[in-house]
């Protein structure tokens, strides 16, 4: 008797698909509202060799979804924090922590080691990037995204006339069509519900088991409890969007380009610090890592429109957030003020220091 | 009159067409409605998770009607799918068909 004997009994999945799941590698990139529940199910089920790729810290407000973690790991690394929890719960696994986000200049590396990659990230830069880099490795993707009540999954890169995200939006949205990611709310059950659907459908394209969900986008509606499947097929379209070389691929700009907006790296903002420029975190407050220093201003992106005339001294503003998403909108609602400016937007924002 | 010449008020009476004439009847009283089914954050724009709405024809002319009708749906990203099949390209759109709207989640 092992702790797999409940499935190796189940018709058609035996200790055959037993053995292939023991063989078989997945690297889930993003262990928060998705890659949590993903994670718990393909662990249980004695996925052979599992790594989390995630270079975002446990904040309070990801408590409500992100059942790995608990009060005392606030600050700590996702990734790790995973793996050391799971790494006393199944010693039969090998486990990998991988604390930096996925860029082009490391999915190749990560991605062409694992058999099948979950995408559970949270923006559209990096399930563009993750996407592109899992075409051109010919690599199973379980993707899965939510937006409040509603959840989407599906299989890509599997069968005889695979599909890719791609296929179905080929591009990614502008930036102005995205809500902040602090404004948008979700209650935990949803991504349990999607992230064990994911976890499902990685199950069966790893060992044989039932029809996974290729050329099928499904979508899922909480409030009503409705699901729906849609067809989804190649798009000749779609195909000049992607990379056609690791080599294009690594000169891709995935980070979003708000249009009209001057981004800096943090080693170009360094040297502006110190003049007559404004520093300004938009952050809302409780997200990690808080950042200290001299004359850093916080303005939350939530009262930016409200708190306009405290800028009105400084000649130069320097804008950064988490992801550099908020900063570019906050640039932009600034110069529409004070044209006369110089504004800036600090690309990948505290993400980008980090990594 | 009915369109073979026979002098009649009433058309499913003719001798002649008859039959035909019930179907002609029944075909263009027969209401040209399409069922459209908006999720995310299109849902919101439109007000309304589902909505029956008179058949434009085609996708391409449901897209400019919906934009004219619904401003806020100028910004976004969406893509449609007639029947539960994702489109590529401006299909015709029948009565009774179902046209889901669909815009890219990123969350996580």
């Amino acid at each position: 008797m092992n702790r797999f004997e409940r499935q190796v009994i189940l018709p058609g999945f035996g200790s055959e698909g037993q053995a292939k799941l023991k063989q078989a590698s997945v690297l889930v990139i993003g262990a928060g509202g998705l890659g949590c529940p993903v994670l718990l199910y393909l662990a249980a089920a004695g996925v052979g060799r599992i790594a989390v790729v995630d270079g975002d810290v446990i904040s309070q407000s990801n408590l409500n979804r992100q059942v790995l973690y608990g009060e005392k790991d606030l600050g700590k690394n996702k990734a790790e924090t995973a793996i050391r929890y799971f790494q006393e719960k199944y010693s039969d696994i090998q486990w990998t922590a991988i604390a930096e986000f996925i860029t082009v200049d490391n999915a190749q590396a990560h991605i062409f080691h694992y058999d099948l990659v979950i995408d559970g990230s949270d923006n559209f830069p990096t399930r563009y990037l993750v996407n592109d880099a899992c075409v051109l490795l010919k690599k199973p993707l379980v993707y899965g995204s939510i937006y409040q009540h509603e959840g989407q999954v599906s299989v890509f890169n599997v069968g005889t006339h695979p599909c890719n995200y791609r296929d179905v939006f080929p591009n990614p949205p502008a930036p102005q069509e995205i809500p902040n990611c602090a404004e948008t709310g979700v209650l935990g059950v949803l991504p349990g519900i999607i992230g064990n659907l994911m976890a499902l459908e990685a199950i069966k394209v790893l060992s044989g088991l039932g029809k996974p969900l290729s050329n099928k986008l499904l979508l899922f509606n909480s409030l009503d409890t409705q699901f729906q499947e849609l067809e989804i097929h190649p798009n000749p379209a779609s195909q000049s969007a992607i990379p056609a070389s690791w080599n294009e691929f690594h000169q891709r700009d995935y980070a979003f380009a708000c249009e009209g907006v001057q981004q800096l790296s943090w080693n170009e903002a360094m040297k502006l610090m110190g003049q007559e420029v404004a520093f300004v975190d938009v952050r809302e407050p409780g997200e990690e890592p808080p950042l200290e220093c001299t004359g850093l201003v916080k303005v939350p992106f939530s009262t930016l429109s409200k708190e306009l005339d405290r800028f009105e001294e400084a000649e130069e503003i320097l804008f950064f957030c988490q992801s550099g998403a908020r900063s570019q909108k906050a640039a932009q609602l600034l110069q529409q003020t004070y044209p006369d400016k110089k504004i800036f937007s600090i690309r990948g924002g505290i993400n980008a220091l980090r990594s | 009159m009915c369109l073979c010449g026979f002098p009649t008020n009433n058309l499913t009476t003719c001798p002649l067409l008859g039959n035909f004439n019930i179907f002609k009847k029944v075909l263009f009283q027969m209401p040209n409605y399409i069922r459209l089914k908006a999720f995310g954050m299109l849902a919101e724009k439109i007000g309304a998770d589902s909505l029956e709405i008179e058949n434009p024809g085609s996708s391409e002319a449901l897209r400019r009607q919906l934009l004219q009708q619904f401003p806020a749906l100028q910004s976004l990203t969406f893509r449609m799918a007639v029947d539960r099949k994702l489109i590529q390209a401006e299909t015709d759109i029948s009565a009774g068909q179902e046209i889901a709207l669909l815009p890219p989640f990123s969350g996580g």
